[in-house]
């Protein structure tokens, strides 16, 4: 073997062994910054699944879910959730502008949220109300009380018109997502909201 | 007369008696109360929660801490509840339990994040000081072989 080849062979192993040996320094300067910095929310039946929501509601049956909240944003997180109620005419959380529901909260809640971790509650419902009906046809449902997680939450005053196109009393109960901005002192709302809609049925 | 008359003053002395005794009557929390004890406890959680996220810079595992959190932080929005339908007494209760969860949490999270830092100070000890000075004693070891090669070739022993 020549001295030219003796070289590459030597450089070659010596440059194998570098990188194994200096492995564990590499790693901590080569590894990339993490650019995606985002939350997670999700809303599933009761089994577990984005499939059986409950649609067609009953006066004072329970319904249960699980609401959920995935943390990817570098660090703890603050998170406070705000259960709402609407009927149609009633304003919804806006995605494309960013901006959440101006109707008052029936419910508020806070949870921590570890980065890379997810966070999840069983939930349970139920509505009172009742049909207005004249002249034999039912034209309006007037909320009495939402029962969430066992707490009596008051929804008198809400309401909801008979939908002649969709034919439905329509209603949506839905969970906004809010961030505490330590910078500011406050909660922020962070652009995240799920919910279910219902027809309020007649049945009980 | 006379006889009634002390007797009256008697029985009026007595229940003050009593009453002493048995101390002030108890009386439903004030919304100011509830108010105060309400927000001593999001205080309380906020302080928790700075010293949590100190945890967690420093490299802690913050799961269980944060399960701590959550469970005062639930407490905290079950008192909030009771304050808005003028639930007091619950209120204060609720809040206080919050703040009682709470007691020995920022002295563990300080803990786990010292436990945290020293690991780091170990792993970079480790894994980067022993790591880069493995790495010049391959390159070295690289070049000694190298010579001790070039000198034995040119002597004519390779």
């Amino acid at each position: 073997m020549n001295l030219q080849r003796y070289k590459v062979v030597l450089l070659g192993v010596t440059a194998i062994l570098a990188l194994l040996v200096g492995s564990p320094a590499l790693q901590r300067f080569l590894v990339l910054p993490r650019t995606d910095f985002f939350t997670e929310m999700w809303l599933l039946d009761e089994e577990h699944r984005a499939e059986n929501y409950p649609f067609n509601v009953s006066i004072n049956e329970r319904y249960t879910g699980f609401l959920g909240i995935g943390n990817n944003l570098g660090d703890c997180a603050y998170y406070l959730i705000q259960l709402k109620f609407r009927n149609q005419t009633q304003p919804a959380a806006d995605s494309l502008n960013h901006t959440s529901s101006s109707l008052s909260s029936l419910y508020n809640f806070t949870v921590f949220v570890a980065d890379k971790e997810v966070w999840e509650m069983p939930f349970s419902f139920a509505f009172d109300y009742a049909h207005d009906n004249y002249n034999q046809s039912l034209l309006e449902v007037r909320f009495d009380e939402l029962k969430f997680n066992d707490l009596g939450l008051n929804i008198k005053g809400y309401t909801s018109v008979w939908d002649p196109q969709a034919r439905v009393f329509y209603g949506n109960l839905f969970f906004e997502l809010w961030i505490y901005n330590d910078n500011v002192g406050v909660f922020q709302y962070h652009d995240r909201y799920v919910g279910l809609e219902f027809n309020m049925t007649s049945r009980s | 007369m006379q006889i009634s008359c002390s007797k009256t003053l008697l029985v009026l002395v007595s229940l003050l008696l009593v009453i002493i005794a048995v101390g002030p009557l108890p009386v439903g929390a004030s919304q100011a109360d509830a108010a105060t004890v309400i927000s001593s406890a999001k205080d309380t959680i906020l302080d928790c929660y700075d010293a949590t996220k100190d945890a967690e810079a420093a490299g802690a595992n913050i799961t269980a801490i944060v399960g701590t959190l959550n469970e005062a932080s639930s407490f905290l929005s079950q008192a909030e509840f009771a304050y808005t339908t003028n639930d007091f007494d619950v209120a204060i209760n609720l809040a206080r339990q919050s703040q009682n969860i709470l007691i020995n949490y920022i002295s563990e999270a300080n803990i786990l994040k010292e436990t945290a830092t020293q690991q780091q100070n170990q792993d970079f000890q480790i894994n980067v000081i022993l790591s880069t000075i493995g790495t010049f004693a391959v390159v070295a070891a690289g070049l000694a072989v190298w010579f001790f090669t070039k000198k034995k070739y040119k002597n004519g022993e390779v």
